[in-house]
């Protein structure tokens, strides 16, 4: 295979070409796209991890969609995937976070009753102050969180927990000032928080500040403060919670929700997420440029929307779907791919919307995302390929109609040589129908030979074109159909050839030149009678001519030598001017034949002229023992008829018809020449009582040696030539000439021509 | 070549141009040979049977009966099917030639090709094979 194969996709391979740099379509297996989607949306949307990327592209099959967004389609479909999830988890999240802060809410609130009843009850009595002491270390030094006491803003207690949060000593912390402990930034609301605790004043119970560790650390902790009384004297008592984890948890849900915003905001396919009553949650920018959303539509119904598109959109907005109905298959669960929609902007666009339903964990609807991609390119491309497949559609069937009318037989065999096609014209020539032939060869309908006569196999063209390779441009064979009609036909055999190199089929276009070839073969009979006739005269000449030079007729001394010589000289005189008049008549045929016989008209009165010819032949009429008559209706006052003609020529038509008829009328016989008006015609006849013509023979007697295929050998004496001249004059004179004949009665010739007035 | 008076050679000549035949007629028959002339086939395959010639000069093209059919028949006929046809014809057309030969000619002259003498001195090589 010299021809690397056309890639189906090409559009994607260019686009992937100009984008990725050389990438060869060879090599594109599905492990290579895999990658050139995972780099792509590595590159496209950073915010996804390499796990996740290679995840979905794991299910990418093929075979590809021709689509040069595939990418970004796969990336924006992960997108809203991840988003989902993210939006899943946040929930969650949030729902953890709320259950554990009224969990720990309530925990705190525990604990501090108890440790003012605690504290309430060792001030009271003594006794049980071992046992309330053991739970209060349960519940101070054992917690999970950490307890301080604060009395004149400094420590007063501090638990084991808080020396684990920050590291400091329990004997470094106590009587230092509270603040110390806290970060700056904090430091003011935690004092004023406490002033305010022990003036009674209402302070929030929980609050989150940052406190330090001994290295300078900043630690979020979530406060619980309370009032009570130590050591007889009114203090802060704060519960400490590490929200640190939680703090990190928030703030990296912040950030994905960040750049899933910067990624809805940057990507250029429309996005659009409703809720489950079909109300926009969210467009993005994309979206909004696409169609020309004026305003903005969070919280306003699709199905709104949908009804009045020119209050909400710049651009009009055709679907090619029922946008209805398409919200209502996506909400009963089915995604609803590839809508096709035009929006007139300027230029006007073509978008493909993509709506997919939203679903939660156990598979209910919940919503409606929707991706709007502007297909114009494609479109376009498409279009022009409908247009060009519109052409080639009628391409294909111009080519069916010239196929089906061309005289020529055309046949289209496939490699086997099996016939495939054949037109009407075939049909006609082998007087089988197309369905009878197809599946055969062509030697199962013709008989097929050369011009030497070589038969099928010795003669094969047709595998001739396998084995070449090469088209047989032209080529004479004889045809011999199953009815037994012999044709003889020029013939050409193309082969087309595959892509690979292979002749797939070959074209055999089939012309008839039987009809040339029998003009061919009258041509050259002419050639072969004309020189016969030629060559007689010249025989005689060249006879006598010997015999005198060889003394073979004696000295011409003698009276009756002399009177030899004489009788020869006028024997070599006649076949002379036999010659002569025959290179003549030849001459006269070649210029009529090919069109270079030229008239000089002139207006001629045509009854003079008739009888001046006629006597001209009376003395010839008499030796014969012919008598020649003349019958004609001259006008009443004696004016003659004129007709438009070449006297020479006219001469010439009756001249021909004067000699043939004395020629073929035996002695005692009589000729009758006519002149007729008619209607404004001249009819002029020439009439015999001679032979007369076989009524076979009269159809032809007009033609060129009277040619009847295989008869000119027994040609009549003369040359063949006069009538057919005769008549050829009488057609340039715009007249007509006919003969009737019987044999044994006679012959009459006649002709006619158009009159002109006087 | 003048013959002998005791044994005049005959020689049919088959020939429908009067002149021509004229013409050989003269020649041979001032060389000795008895001529004896037909105007058309049927006569010449007449005059064939009757005389029973020692040679005949057959011309081709001819009315009514071409020289072909004429040779088919002399060759098909006993009494004349050994008799020595020497074809004189105009045409030279190879096809034609081959066909004089096949059907049995013993030769194919072209009349315009020889002089009356160049026919009359061959007689007795054609003559003198049978």
């Amino acid at each position: 295979m010299t021809q690397s194969k056309k890639p189906k996709n090409g559009c994607f391979t260019s686009l992937l070409n100009k984008k990725m740099g050389k990438l060869d379509y060879e090599k594109k297996n599905l492990k290579e796209y895999r990658k050139f989607v995972e780099k792509r949306i590595g590159k496209l949307f950073p915010v996804f991890s390499k796990t996740s990327v290679g995840d979905f592209s794991r299910q990418i099959r093929l075979p590809l969609e021709e689509d040069e967004f595939t990418p970004l389609y796969v990336g924006t479909n992960m997108m809203i995937q991840l988003i989902r999830e993210k939006m899943a988890e946040l929930e969650n999240l949030n729902k953890k976070l709320e259950k554990r802060v009224v969990k720990r809410t309530a925990q705190v609130v525990l604990t501090n009753q108890s440790l003012r009843k605690e504290l309430s009850t060792r001030k009271g009595a003594e006794t049980g102050l071992r046992e309330s002491e053991e739970r209060y270390a349960t519940l101070v030094e054992k917690g999970n969180d950490g307890i301080v006491i604060i009395q004149d803003r400094t420590l007063k207690f501090v638990n084991e927990k808080m020396v684990k949060l920050t590291s400091f000593k329990i004997a470094d912390a106590i009587g230092r000032p509270f603040t110390d402990f806290i970060s700056p930034e904090y430091r003011d609301l935690a004092l004023r928080n406490h002033k305010l605790r022990l003036m009674g004043k209402p302070v929030p119970i929980t609050y989150e500040i940052e406190i330090l560790t001994k290295k300078g650390e900043k630690v979020p902790v979530e406060i619980n403060a309370s009032l009570i009384e130590y050591r007889g004297r009114k203090a802060s008592m704060a519960i400490i919670r590490d929200i640190s984890d939680r703090r990190e948890v928030e703030k990296t849900l912040q950030e994905e929700k960040g750049k899933l915003d910067a990624i809805y905001k940057t990507i250029k396919d429309g996005l659009a997420l409703y809720d489950i009553d079909g109300r926009v949650l969210f467009m993005n920018p994309s979206l909004k440029k696409l169609f020309g959303v004026k305003t903005n539509l969070f919280g306003v119904e699709r199905v709104k929307i949908a009804k009045n598109r020119r209050k909400y959109f710049k651009y009009y907005l055709e679907r090619y779907d029922d946008s209805l109905e398409t919200q209502r298959q996506v909400y009963a669960g089915r995604p609803v791919s590839n809508v096709l929609m035009k929006v007139y902007s300027s230029p006007p666009k073509y978008v493909e919307g993509n709506y997919v339903p939203i679903k939660d964990n156990l598979g209910k609807v919940i919503g409606m995302s929707a991706s709007f991609r502007d297909v114009t390119v494609l479109k376009n491309q498409s279009e022009k390929i409908a247009k060009q497949l519109l052409e080639m559609e009628k391409q294909k069937e111009r080519v069916q109609a010239i196929f089906n009318n061309v005289e020529e037989g055309v046949y289209i065999f496939d490699k086997n040589l099996k016939i495939i096609q054949a037109n009407s014209a075939c049909e006609i020539m082998t007087g089988c129908e197309e369905k009878e032939m197809i599946g055969k060869t062509y030697y199962e309908i013709f008989g097929c030979h050369d011009r030497v006569g070589h038969f099928y196999p010795e003669f094969d063209p047709v595998s001739k074109v396998i084995t070449t390779k090469e088209s047989v441009p032209y080529d004479e064979h004889l045809h011999t159909s199953k009815n037994g009609k012999q044709r003889w036909v020029g013939v050409s055999y193309t082969p087309i050839f595959n892509e690979a190199g292979d002749i797939e089929q070959i074209v055999g276009v089939v012309r008839d030149i039987t009809a040339i070839k029998e003009l061919e073969k009258a041509k050259s009979e002419f050639v072969s009678v004309a020189s016969h006739e030629l060559r007689t005269p010249l025989t005689v000449i060249n006879g006598y001519l010997s015999l005198l030079l060889n003394g073979d007729l004696g000295k011409l001394e003698s009276e009756k030598s002399r009177l030899t010589f004489f009788t020869i000289l006028n024997k070599v005189k006649y076949e002379t001017e036999r010659l002569t008049k025959l290179v003549g008549e030849l001459l006269n045929v070649s210029r009529i034949e090919e069109g270079r016989l030229r008239l000089v008209l002139r207006k001629l009165p045509i009854i003079k002229l008739v009888d001046e010819i006629t006597s001209d032949f009376k003395a010839m009429a008499a030796m014969k023992g012919v008598r020649l008559q003349v019958i004609h209706k001259v006008r009443e006052n004696g004016r003659d008829y004129y007709v438009m003609a070449d006297q020479d020529k006219l001469k010439e038509i009756l001249v021909n018809l004067l000699d043939n008829a004395i020629k073929f009328t035996e002695s005692g016989g009589e000729i009758v020449i006519s002149c007729t008006e008619k209607k404004g015609q001249i009819d002029i006849g020439v009439k015999d009582t001679g032979v007369g013509i076989e009524s076979t023979m009269l159809p032809r007697v007009f033609d060129k040696f009277q040619q009847i295929s295989g008869s000119y050998l027994k040609e009549n004496k003369g040359t063949g030539l006069g009538l057919f001249i005769v008549k050829s004059l009488v057609e340039l004179h715009k007249g007509k000439i006919w003969v009737e004949s019987e044999v044994g009665a006679g012959t009459e010739f006649n002709f006619s021509l158009p009159l002109v007035p006087q | 070549m003048t013959q002998t008076k005791e044994k005049k050679i005959k020689v049919l000549l088959i020939e429908d141009e009067k002149e021509v035949a004229e013409l050989y007629k003269l020649k041979l028959t001032l060389d000795g040979y008895e001529v004896i002339t037909a105007e058309n086939g049927q006569e010449g395959l007449d005059k064939a049977n009757s005389y029973r010639p020692e040679l005949i000069f057959l011309d081709i093209k001819m009315p009514e009966m071409d020289g072909f059919e004429v040779l088919k028949k002399l060759r098909a006929t006993a009494r004349t099917k050994d008799i020595p046809v020497v074809v004189l014809s105009n045409f030279d057309e190879q096809d034609l030639i081959e066909k004089g030969l096949t059907l049995g000619a013993n030769e194919y002259l072209i009349k315009s090709q020889f002089t009356p003498e160049d026919i009359s001195n061959k007689i007795k090589s054609w003559v003198s094979e049978d």
